[in-house]
């Protein structure tokens, strides 16, 4: 009995299944990954009932299935050195563990109680008026990871609210995926052209589970993978990993009606020049509300920042602007959030569209012309 | 800006705290006599001329013959019987109070009221600024006297229980300090009651404990004390030991703003008076969140009810309420207020109602947010315009100037700030 597996591969299988454990649980098993020997492979789960991953990680050798704590694992196998650890299970769900000249005794749970990956609840669908979700995106990895990292952040981090507690996915026409993710006070919208794409209803896709999802797709990669909503989950599989979780439930907010059609004034600026005059102004900002200023005269963007009681900053910006001045102020962390997704380079610009210092700001980029995002303004 | 900083605690370890109490003398009726000079040298009485009204200030001649605030005017009649009655103009005493107020803030930041006519003065670390805490208390009087023409009284001390003693101790037109060193011995000879928490019930306990002076309670044991009085015991042992470490907190500090009041007569729960009084206390409430660029998410209602316990004391409800939003704006609290009155059952009468705002937050550097924009916020922009003017109008004109038809809060009993 005993199980032997490369170092390095389980690791890495270990690394993915972190992101799923639940770091303060009351429920110990939800802290535990399941290891389920097969033949040439184990598989790695966990869940925290949201959430689920499961991936495979070669090894030889036979041993029953068993769980064990999954950071504490991970700390062993991150810590040891040797190329291979040695698994072997012991009475009570006891484990052995070997690596190199290191021996471990971990207690395990049985493995009969480990949660199921989120499914299908039959009979929960209490909306039977509501048209059935069931999509298919199948889109390059590269792709998605895309329109994942230019909207997540924007995701609401106030469980209280859940429905923007996610990212939510739609077809605005057929052939076209588009991603919208917001938190009240700013919002990112990104859309691309995804042939044969269809979906009836919009679904939320949790924040977690996306940003579980996009830690196993490849930014580099062309490769298509295929991402399935239905009813209440939405699933993916790359290789020999798939993720399951289920979607938000509950209503995303009528987003058209916030992203303004057009702007009064429209100004250029380079990205670097803006994200860096921001980063410093935003040094006498208060850690509370980060508010700075955006000041414009004729030819000049000044961003600046006060606060009574360490000092103040300010910057000038050459922009092509004529009208009469104004000011407006912006939470520096949700412009820069922006602008950090947009690519640097010294092409790089972005459109600043600007109308009053009450009314939401847009910005654009020439490089990526699909992506919007809207930022309100902060009386200051 | 930090508004969770304890401006007391920090400095303690190093250096002892320099606390100012100020205090006008008899504040409402010096205004007067100040507005009318013919009334100079005369008993004059402030205080409400309705059947259960209440002397609410009465000047130094007026006091020679017995007369005290809170005293039936009827009483007050029969002790000074020439006295001259006048019925008290809140707005003048604001207004006047405003100037005092700013007078204070020049000599600190922190400072927080207590009430129209005295407040905490925080002037720890100012030395360099203002030279030497007496001679600063000794520039406040002057600088207050020269701005309003009127007198106050100071104390100093490293706790605000002392300088409060002391500026009261000091009256009339007194100034009295006393250092760490000296707070041990200026305590121990003081009566008992001097202690902030000591009210009558207490009093007589520990009258029975043969506990008569401050120095008495600081001898006995702090367990003993907690199986005599509860809680409050250990409390007050500290107090009388010369531990008062509760900071000065400015007003921008505050974590809650209050309003309330004891009827003259005892009012019925479902009364129209007393959501007349519910609504004086929102437009007030708001009033002062507005000035100080404050809004508030939660809404206490808090009632005394006229049924006694004994011993003075009477049943206490309080119900709260948090907003999904925040709000300045006082119909808005009122109408949560009159909310929460409307779920409290029974048939008491009903002997103060206050209300309390918490959760504040700085109006000052709001984010906005993308999905305020429907028809309930342009309801809400508007509200905020009406506000503005109104207060406008108010800071013009005084505050009684404009005030619903619906808020008449009895003239006789004024509203009391709290906290």
């Amino acid at each position: 009995m005993g199980l032997s597996i490369e170092r390095a591969s389980l690791l890495s299988g270990l690394g993915l299944v972190q992101g799923i454990v639940e770091r303060r649980t009351t429920v110990p098993i939800l802290g535990h990954v399941l290891i389920e020997p097969d033949g040439n492979a184990l598989t790695l789960s966990a869940t925290d009932l949201e959430v689920g991953i499961r991936t495979q990680v070669a090894c030889s050798g036979k041993e029953k299935s068993l769980t064990l704590n999954a950071r504490k694992l991970f700390e062993i196998v991150r810590e040891t050195e040797g190329d291979e650890v040695a698994l072997t299970s012991l009475d009570n769900d006891w484990v052995e563990l070997k690596c190199g000249r290191a021996k471990f005794k971990m207690m395990g749970l049985d493995p009969r109680s480990f949660p199921a990956m989120p499914s299908q609840s039959a009979g929960k669908d209490s909306t039977p008026a509501k048209k059935q979700l069931k999509a298919e995106l199948t889109i390059p990895a590269a792709v998605l990871a895309g329109m994942i990292d230019k909207t997540i952040f924007a995701v609401s981090p106030d469980e209280a609210r859940y429905n923007l507690s996610g990212v939510f996915v739609e077809s605005n026409a057929p052939g076209s995926a588009r991603m919208v993710a917001t938190d009240g006070h700013r919002l990112a919208m990104i859309e691309r052209e995804i042939p044969g794409f269809r979906m009836e209803t919009g679904a939320i896709i949790p924040r977690k589970g996306l940003s579980e999802l996009r830690k196993i797709l490849d930014e580099s990669s062309d490769a298509e993978v295929r991402l399935n909503l239905e009813g209440q989950l939405a699933y993916l599989k790359r290789g020999t990993t798939e993720i399951s979780m289920r979607l938000v439930e509950g209503e995303f907010p009528d987003y058209r009606g916030v992203i303004p059609k057009q702007s009064r004034y429209k100004i250029t600026v380079k990205r670097d020049l803006l994200f860096a005059a921001i980063k410093r102004a935003a040094i006498f900002s208060s850690e509370r509300y980060h508010g700075v200023k955006f000041a414009l005269s004729a030819g000049t963007l000044t961003v600046s920042s006060t606060s009574p009681e360490t000092g103040e900053a300010s910057e000038s910006l050459d922009v092509d602007f004529k009208s009469e001045e104004f000011a407006i102020g912006f939470n520096a962390a949700y412009v820069q959030d922006a602008l950090g997704v947009i690519p640097p380079g010294n092409d790089s610009t972005v459109e600043l569209g600007l109308s009053d210092d009450v009314s939401p700001g847009v910005i654009r980029t020439e490089s990526d012309q699909q992506y919007t995002y809207v930022v309100m303004p902060m009386r200051l | 800006m930090s508004v969770e900083g304890d401006p007391g605690a920090e400095g303690a370890a190093h250096r002892p705290r320099v606390i100012a109490h100020a205090d006008m003398d008899a504040f409402f009726a010096s205004v007067e006599v100040l507005d009318n000079p013919a009334l100079r040298g005369l008993p004059v009485i402030v205080g409400g001329r309705s059947a259960r009204g209440v002397v609410t200030s009465a000047s130094y001649e007026a006091r020679k013959f017995g007369v005290r605030s809170a005293m039936p005017t009827g009483q007050a009649r029969k002790l000074c019987p020439q006295a001259v009655f006048v019925p008290g103009r809140m707005d003048r005493y604001v207004e006047i109070s405003r100037v005092v107020r700013r007078v204070f803030e020049s000599f600190s930041p922190i400072v927080e009221p207590l009430s129209l006519d005295e407040a905490f003065i925080d002037l720890t670390g100012t030395e360099r600024l203002l030279g030497p805490p007496l001679n600063a208390a000794r520039d406040l009087k002057r600088r207050v006297l020269e701005e309003t023409g009127l007198v106050a009284s100071v104390g100093v001390a490293p706790t605000k229980m002392a300088a409060k003693i002391l500026s009261d101790m000091s009256k009339p037109d007194g100034l009295l300090a006393v250092e760490l060193e000296e707070l041990r011995d200026f305590l121990t000879p003081l009566p008992v009651e001097r202690l902030w928490g000591v009210g009558r019930v207490t009093l007589a306990r520990m009258h029975e404990c043969g506990i008569k002076t401050v120095g008495d309670l600081a001898r006995r044991d702090p367990a003993e004390l907690k199986s005599l009085f509860g809680t409050m015991g250990p409390h007050l042992h500290e107090l009388a030991s010369g531990n008062d470490t509760r900071p000065v907190i400015a007003d921008w500090q505050r974590k809650s703003y209050g309003e309330e009041n004891t009827f003259a007569q005892d009012l019925a729960l479902d009364s129209d008076e007393i959501r007349r009084v519910l609504i004086a206390h929102g437009d007030a409430l708001a009033r002062r969140l507005r000035a100080d660029g404050v809004r508030a998410r939660t809404v206490t209602l808090k009632l005394k009810l006229a049924r006694p316990l004994g011993g003075g004391r009477y049943p206490l409800i309080t119900r709260s309420f948090s907003l999904d939003g925040t709000t300045n704006d006082g119909p808005e609290i009122s109408r949560v207020a009159t909310q929460l009155l409307s779920k409290v059952g029974g048939d008491d009468q009903i002997r103060l109602v206050g209300v309390q705002v918490h959760q504040l937050e700085r109006v000052d550097s709001a984010q906005l947010g993308l999905f305020d924009t429907g028809p309930a916020d342009d309801r809400d922009r508007k509200r905020d315009r009406l506000n503005r003017a109104l207060d406008s109008v108010a800071k013009k004109f005084g505050d009684e100037a404009v005030t619903r038809g619906l808020a008449r809060a009895e003239r006789a009993a004024p509203t009391r700030r709290i906290k």
